[in-house]
């Protein structure tokens, strides 16, 4: 469905958000991990055709996305990292300008907008103003206008940010069932986000692509990197400084360490099965 | 040792506000305006305009020569008038941007009183304000190099502005602070809101209270209440002019067909009693700043909603028994729709939307915009209203996607056309065009010059606001502008600044054609400047 090619993006400050990035993503979740500047948001910023990239080629359904960013951004749903809303209109009437830019026909939209109110736990709050809502209530309308038109393309940056967990749940699980027949692309730091419901994930770093792959396969190759060990508390800052540390915990003979990296440094560490966290870990230090 | 603080707080905040500001479009377009404005204000000797004169003692119209100290007092007087109306359109806003982007959370989360942080605020808009003041000033010594005669002089050319000017900016900065954190003034009603406020407060009641404008004053003291300074100003001519003072002041640009006798000015006598009186009027800032202080929340939510609170509790939502609190729907997947994006469509929905965030302004408009249709001089008034009013409606609309930060979700929606500036212009033009409609049939009865005018003066408005919206990337810009051409063309009765053909008795469609060619260019500046925008 979606094809990266080559794509490089050079901010006016000479600071190089993304490098020669390539990417295929058929219909499914593709969930986008990397550390802060790894050039998630930027990749993201491109392909819903608000940032323009230096270099490098997009297609969508086999065509050039930006020769004619119009033809995806009628597939396209799209919630930014940072966004606004105007805080004297209410849901009701914000997602309703929304829709008309989306093209929604008249006849279809106050059902759309009942629909994805109630998806989004809105409903009851819908004619008050957006100026009066939580981080997470204005969360929710991001996401409700993601889904407002028919996307055949979703793409969301840090989606569940400010959500409660039952309400993040809950979107996940939204995501999981529009992406059948259509690209979702989640970008966030939570892991366990993508983990539950990508079907293949990417993890950037500096602007480039690390891995693409199923997360069975990250979890493969992370096999025999992943340790667990009891360290001294004393020595707890030293080994930290060697070791990519996924958890501790403190314990009354010392500290229980699961770790990612070499073996050697701690005797005694015994292999266990990786998680997703370990292997993005394992990725994002030493993969290459 | 809170004095310190005090100070140290101010400082910062004047350096961050400051180099901002100055780094903003906006400074350039205010100063490039000023600059032409200022050149304006003082036309040559021989062109038959001026812009400050008066009847002297034996009823004959008089202006000064072009010594350095009448220069100087035109060039205050300018600064004085138009830095107190258009600079509060230029600093307000200021704590609600601090608000909106999240640094008040941060500030309320330091030692920084809400007092401290006012000052601060006040001291960083006269800072700016005494910037663009200097400009009135460099530009009065740059027309007297030109127009000037005798000799030249620093002292007579400062003094006039050294005595009106800041006491004005500091009452322009308190009054644009204490508006910002008023609930119901922070946003466009107080902006049109401080437009009348101006003229009565600020102008006109310390006219009326020390004696007019149209008649000599009275002896007595120097005005202790006179923001602008007019009223001071009156009285100063009053003591120095060589044949007297007979009152009727004209302040603005207009053009005469009679000889006007040039007299020489001595320039102002400084006195203990004057410079006293300027001094002390500033004790008029404490208690807006006191009620600025009072109300503000130091950016707590939990003050603000207070009110909404008691009024929920009041009214408690009890939940039907047996079902939960929160009801959590299951999750539905989406059903296909047609969609059927469209330029046409975005530009229909854009003039809603206009329509629907003008909450305050939109049942006034609409009633100025039906009583524009009465003919003659009847619907005078209020088409200029509507003018007005439209200004403040149309001010934010280039600006809104940055202002509120909705860019990135608006700009990836299939509907909007490629030139973004294209379809606000669009939008305002079709607000604009409709509202307008009463307003042309009474035009046309005019005369088809008037229908034809008034046309062109709502493409104006539109225009303008578009192209100085997205230059400033804010509405204030614009509103300051075209507020103060909108007081020239209502003061002027038509002339040369009648943008509309609507202020004045005769249709001047050469004026309207030429305000909407210079707001053209602009919206081609603004175009150019877009791309290069989005290109990078």
């Amino acid at each position: 469905m979606l094809e990266v090619r080559s794509l490089t993006k050079r901010y006016a400050g000479g600071v190089t958000a993304l490098a020669d990035f390539s990417l295929q993503a058929p219909a499914g979740v593709l969930g986008l991990l990397g550390p802060n500047g790894a050039g998630k948001t930027t990749l993201m910023s491109i392909l819903a055709t608000v940032t323009r990239p230096t270099g490098g080629t997009v297609l969508w359904q086999g065509q050039d996305v930006l020769a004619d960013p119009h033809g995806l951004r009628r597939s396209l749903g799209y919630l930014p990292q940072d966004f606004g809303v105007y805080p004297k209109l209410t849901a009701r009437e914000f997602l309703r300008y929304l829709g008309r830019l989306k093209g929604v026909a008249e006849r279809d939209l106050g059902s759309r907008i009942d629909h994805l109110l109630e998806l989004t736990n809105l409903r009851q709050m819908a004619d008050r103003p957006l100026g009066s809502y939580s981080g997470g209530q204005k969360q929710r309308v991001g996401i409700a206008q993601a889904l407002l038109g028919d996307p055949r393309l979703v793409i969301v940056d840090e989606p569940t940010v400010g959500l409660d967990p039952e309400e993040r749940v809950r979107f996940r699980n939204v995501l999981a069932e529009i992406a059948h027949g259509r690209l979702v692309i989640l970008s966030t730091h939570i892991v366990s986000d993508v983990e539950a419901i990508a079907s293949s994930i990417a993890v950037l770093r500096q602007g480039r692509l690390l891995a693409h792959a199923t997360p069975e396969e990250l979890l493969r190759r992370a096999q025999g990197r992943v340790f667990e060990a009891l360290v001294p508390s004393e020595r707890l800052a030293e080994v930290q400084s060697r070791v990519a540390v996924s958890s501790l915990v403190r314990k009354a003979e010392g500290t229980r360490l699961r770790f990612v990296g070499d073996p050697s440094s701690l005797p005694g560490a015994t292999a266990v099965e990786p998680s997703l966290e370990d292997a993005y870990l394992w990725l994002s230090r030493w993969g290459s | 040792m809170a004095s310190s603080n005090l100070w140290r707080s101010a400082r910062a905040q004047v350096e961050a506000e400051l180099l901002g500001r100055l780094r903003s479009p906006a400074t350039l377009v205010s100063l490039i305006g000023l600059l032409v404005l200022s050149f304006l204000w003082v036309p040559s000797p021989t062109s038959g305009a001026y812009s400050i004169a008066w009847k002297n003692a034996h009823g004959e119209l008089e202006s000064g020569r072009y010594s350095t100290s009448f220069v100087g007092a035109s060039a205050a007087v300018l600064a004085a008038l138009f830095l107190t109306l258009i600079g509060f359109y230029l600093v307000a806003g200021s704590v609600r941007r601090d608000r909106e982007s999240g640094i008040g959370l941060i500030l309320a989360g330091t030692p920084l009183t809400r007092s401290a942080y006012l000052f601060g605020k006040w001291l960083a808009h006269f800072a700016y304000l005494s910037v663009l003041g200097s400009v009135a000033l460099a530009t009065g010594l740059a027309v007297w190099l030109r127009y000037g005669e005798g000799p030249f002089a620093l002292w007579p050319l400062v003094a006039p502005y050294l005595l009106l000017v800041p006491v004005g900016l500091a009452f322009t900065a308190v009054t644009a602070v204490l508006f910002d954190v008023t609930p119901g003034l922070r946003g466009r009603g107080g902006q049109v809101l401080y437009f009348f406020f101006w003229t009565f407060v600020f102008l006109l009641l310390p006219g009326e209270f020390y004696g007019g404008f149209e008649q000599a004053p009275s002896e007595g003291s120097w005005p202790l209440f006179d923001p602008v300074g007019l009223a001071t100003f009156v009285r100063v001519l009053h003591h120095s002019l060589p044949n007297g003072f007979g009152g009727d002041l004209n302040l603005g640009l207009a053009i005469i067909d009679e000889p006007i006798a040039r007299v020489p000015w001595p320039g102002i006598q400084f006195g203990l009693g004057m410079v006293g009186a300027r001094i002390g009027s500033l004790l008029w800032l404490l208690p807006p700043f006191a009620l600025a202080v009072w109300v503000f929340d130091r950016f707590d939510p939990a003050r603000g909603r207070a009110r909404s609170r008691r009024k929920e509790s009041a009214e408690p939502v009890v939940p039907p028994q047996g079902t939960p609190a929160r009801v959590v729907a299951p999750a539905v997947a989406l059903a296909p729709i047609s969609t059927s994006p469209s330029s046409a469509r975005a530009v229909a929905a854009e003039a809603r939307l206009i329509w629907l965030e003008a909450r305050l302004q939109r049942w006034p408009l609409a009633g100025t915009a039906l009583a524009a249709a009465l003919p003659g001089s009847a619907g005078q008034l209020p088409a200029a209203i509507f003018l007005l009013l439209l200004g403040v409606v149309l001010s934010e609309v280039a600006a809104r996607e940055s202002l509120a930060g909705t860019s990135p979700l608006i700009h990836s929606q299939p509907a909007v056309p490629r030139s973004k500036l294209a379809w606000k212009l669009g939008a305002s033009l079709l607000v604009s065009l409709l509202l307008g409609l009463p307003g042309e049939l009474a035009a046309l009865l005019g005369g088809a010059a008037g229908g034809l005018a008034w046309l062109l003066g709502l493409g104006f408005v539109a225009t303008l606001a578009v192209a100085t919206g997205s230059l400033s990337r804010g509405g204030r810009l614009f509103l300051g502008l075209y507020t103060a051409l909108w007081y020239l063309a209502l003061n002027g009765k038509g002339g040369p600044f009648d943008f509309s053909g609507r202020f004045g008795t005769e249709s001047r469609l050469g004026v309207a054609a030429s305000f909407l060619a210079g707001a053209m260019l602009l919206m081609l500046l603004a175009q150019a400047l877009e791309h290069r925008r989005e290109r990078a």
